[in-house]
């Protein structure tokens, strides 16, 4: 059994009175795909906030890689290696899509702060930004204006921003939302491609995809793991059938 | 020890003005997300109105009613033109709207009303002071802590207690939604901004008779209101009255102890707070992402 | 092979460069003074651009950081006669100093609180100038701070509007650059997109603080210069009314662009300067001023800095 990447250990979270989360527990292994459903409200995406350091908990420790980083920030937990999407796409229209990628290496390659000596870390981040994108379904168009694209070009770019430093571990807040069937395959494809060295937590409301694409599926319901497991197994499961469908005759 | 009481008491009725001028200025901004730098003006205003009213001969007490409703009607009619069409707008530009207007107001005040500083004559009953443990404290002052108590008590019971105040703190937290409810949030914009203006030219009314009224005031209060509004955090009166008595006190004592230096010594500590705090004292949680 | 884009900016620049040299060689000493306060003021605003426009933050302390420099410069000219280097240097870096103050404790402030944390911030360095003195003259301000050797050299209307060209234009190229490199890139998209920036592991702190520092040391080149036009400094320079003043004169020019910021003060000193010796109210018709521009001129004179698919 691989040791866990990921390490979320009693975590709780209320805005005032309102308890969104309760008492979870759950470790991501490295190198596989959890996928994260449940019903609106269940604290999804406050759990996945908790995970890449958007909110503090109330109660409860994150580790990565065997280290407490519960009170570490966000973009210190980016650093780290926890790359976040959200759920509305958040890209860089006025720049060209070469450019956002080149963004989003600086980060990893260095160079993300240069001033005088800057041309060549941004000429570096560039080139390798091309060469992602020759390897893309926006090969050719690397000069396009990112906010030029459609709806789903863009949430498909906005997952190659998050996939470009090659991050250990991926939290994506409904990655395939909006997007038509060819695009969520498309947007899958480009995730599989870059699998082998990520490790991944998906939120989706799309079951066909967590089915296919997850190793193990972590169903949340008013704040609490109703289920946890392989897909056979959460397809069979009492709490989660009940959590989607609601407790039947 | 008797001297610490009174300059407590003092720092109280500065706390007061504070809480009034304040009150307005969070409660626009938390409403209808508006900066408001012309808020200092309403305040002078107010005050030059309560000089005008003392001085005129007519019953005392309708000084500050008055100054309430003419600030207010001001506050009305600022709101159908210009600073409706502002709510929307970046806060750069409803500062520098809302600054130029500041500018505009103080130069037909300083036209109006000349440039000196003016000290309303307080009415026989208010005039003179009472002893309070061994040292006199002037009655008008206790006038200015009483009001504002009573003002509290009233807010806290319009907002809590009433289907108004309900409605407004509807607005506040989520217009959209409060629309759907079937409020009319512009219709709450506007009493929303009269109330303000209304409540500030009143601070300004009570203040004049304890800080006179002169050019360069509505800028000083305008500081202070923008320092009561930002350390204690958006969204609640609490905060507002919380921060409005930390601003008062500190500004109070530290010119006993530091006159030379007081006001640096007032902004740094205030300074030291935004540090600590940069959203204020009493900010509630919510989720931004 | 240059592009032709850049072809058009050399023919710019030489044409300005062309323009600046035979006003300053044609005109006389009034009209030197005021295009000196002029390049000088614009300056700053192109300062305050940077971090406003640019950065997304509406920042009310750069008149103190340019009103801060000037009095360091003044005093410094006061103490040891004024040489035209050291001058420089100390403004540079008085103003980067309290940009960098204004930067750290305001790291974790933003909108209106980060509004009020600069006006705060600034306004602490007036109360100290205004109240302090022995060293700055107080109220008064400071005046004839040469030294026994003579008003300096460069101070003589001519030198000093050209050395004001040459540090307008410095920084122009100077924020030009930086505003095209990593730096200054991370600083647009952090104001566009500040969480998907913070989510790709870009520390905010530090893309503020050095904007901040580069923001203050421009505006303070120009500070140290400034008493030097009439030389006399009064603390107005350091009130918060003046880091308002600035802004407007942005957003005049255009809050988005960096050389409208010199037809943004060009404006309104025009303005200013005609008003004020016309009629008694021109405080008055300066708040119009401020009021008719939001109204019908948000996005100033200037057109907005290009895009053509990244910097």
């Amino acid at each position: 059994m691989k040791p866990a990447l990921l390490h979320l250990r009693g975590i709780s979270q209320s805005f005032g009175s309102l308890q969104v989360l309760r008492g979870i527990d759950l470790s991501i292994a490295a190198g596989e795909t959890l996928g994260l459903i449940g019903p609106n409200g269940a604290g999804k995406t406050s759990l996945l906030n908790i995970a890449s350091g958007f909110s503090r908990p109330r109660a409860g420790r994150v580790c990565f890689q065997e280290r407490d980083i519960t009170r570490l920030g966000a973009s210190r937990r980016a650093r780290l290696g926890i790359m976040r999407s959200f759920q509305s796409s958040r890209i860089f229209p006025q720049h060209s899509i070469r450019h956002n990628l080149g963004l989003a290496l600086r980060t990893v390659r260095g160079g993300a702060y240069a001033w005088m000596g800057g041309s060549a870390a941004l000429r570096e981040s560039l080139e390798q930004a091309d060469s992602l994108i020759a390897h893309s379904l926006f090969r050719g168009r690397g000069d396009a204006p990112a906010g030029a694209l459609s709806y789903g070009e863009q949430r498909l770019l906005d997952l190659l921003i998050s996939l470009a430093p090659r991050p250990p571990l991926l939290l994506l807040d409904e990655p395939t939302a909006g997007l038509s069937r060819q695009e969520a395959a498309d947007a899958m494809a480009l995730l599989r491609s870059a699998h082998g060295s990520s490790t991944a937590v998906l939120v989706s409301h799309d079951l066909d995809l967590i089915f296919e694409y997850c190793d193990r599926i972590a169903v949340l319901n008013l704040g609490e793991l109703a289920a946890l497991g392989t897909p056979e197994e959460v397809r069979r499961h009492e709490g989660a059938q009940r959590a989607y469908l609601g407790s039947g005759p | 020890m008797s001297y610490y009481l009174l300059q407590a008491l003092n720092a109280l009725s500065f706390s007061v003005l504070l809480l009034l001028t304040g009150l307005g200025l969070t409660l626009v901004l938390s409403l209808m997300n508006f900066i408001n730098l012309a808020h200092g003006s309403f305040f002078l205003l107010g005050g030059y109105i309560a000089t005008q009213w003392l001085a005129s001969g007519a019953p005392w007490w309708l000084a500050f009613p008055c100054a309430f409703v003419l600030t207010g009607l001001i506050g009305l009619l600022l709101d159908r033109f210009p600073f409706g069409q502002f709510y929307a707008r970046t806060h750069l530009m409803q500062v520098l709207l809302t600054y130029g207007l500041a500018i505009i107001f103080a130069d037909l005040m300083r036209w109006g009303f000349s440039a000196d500083t003016l000290t309303p004559p307080l009415p026989e009953i208010l005039r003179g002071g009472v002893w309070i443990a061994g040292l006199p404290f002037p009655t008008y002052r206790l006038l200015i802590i009483a009001a504002g108590i009573a003002l509290a008590l009233a807010l806290w019971l319009i907002l809590d207690r009433s289907l108004w105040g309900a409605a407004l703190r509807a607005c506040v937290s989520d217009r959209d939604i409060a629309e759907t409810l079937g409020l009319n949030a512009r219709r709450i914009f506007t009493i929303g901004m009269a109330v303000a203006a209304g409540l500030s030219g009143l601070g300004g009314a009570l203040g004049a008779g304890m800080l006179s009224v002169h050019p360069g005031l509505d800028e000083e209060v305008l500081l202070l209101a923008l320092l009561v509004v930002v350390i204690g955090g958006l969204g609640s009166v609490k905060s507002v009255i919380v921060s409005a008595l930390i601003l008062g006190f500190v500004d109070t004592f530290s010119r006993v102890w530091l006159p030379s230096f007081s006001s640096a010594v007032t902004l740094g500590a205030m300074l030291l707070i935004l540090v600590a705090r940069p959203q204020g004292l009493l900010q509630a949680q919510a989720r931004t992402v | 092979m240059k592009t032709a884009p850049a072809l058009a900016h050399i023919r710019t620049a030489l044409a300005a460069a062309a323009a600046l040299t035979a006003y300053g060689a044609l005109a006389d000493p009034y009209l030197l003074r005021l295009a000196t306060e002029i390049l000088l003021v614009g300056t700053a605003v192109m300062s305050l651009n940077l971090v406003t426009g640019q950065g997304g933050l509406v920042s009310l302390c750069h008149g103190s950081l340019f009103g801060g420099a000037a009095y360091a410069a003044a005093m410094l000219a006061q103490q040891t006669g004024a040489n035209l280097a050291a001058t420089l240097a100390i403004g540079i870096a008085a103003g980067a100093c309290l940009a960098f103050l204004v930067a750290l404790v305001s790291l974790r402030s933003n909108g209106l609180f980060f509004l009020v944390v600069t006006l705060v911030a600034g306004q602490l360095l007036w109360e100290v100038v205004f109240h302090w003195r022995e060293a700055t003259g107080g109220a008064d301000g400071l005046r004839g701070f040469t030294s026994a050797a003579g008003r300096p050299w460069w101070s003589q209307p001519v030198w000093l509007y050209a050395w004001s060209a040459a540090w307008a234009c410095a920084s122009l190229m100077l924020l030009r650059r930086y505003l095209r490199r990593p730096a200054g890139i991370a600083l647009q998209a952090l104001r566009d997109q500040p969480l998907r920036m913070q989510a790709l592991g870009y520390s905010a702190s530090r893309i503020r603080i050095g904007a901040f520092a580069l923001s203050g040391a421009i505006a303070g080149g120009a500070g140290a210069l400034y008493p030097f036009l009439n030389l006399y400094i009064s603390p107005q320079a350091v009130h918060w009314s003046f880091s308002a003043t600035l802004l407007i004169m942005g957003v005049i020019g255009g809050i988005k662009t960096l050389h409208g910021a010199f037809a943004g003060a060009a404006i309104y000193l025009l303005i200013q300067t005609y008003l004020s010796s016309y009629t008694d109210r021109w405080q008055l018709l300066i708040g119009l001023l401020f009021v008719v521009t939001v109204l019908f001129m948000p996005d100033g004179v200037a057109r907005g800095l290009r895009r053509r698919g990244g910097p």
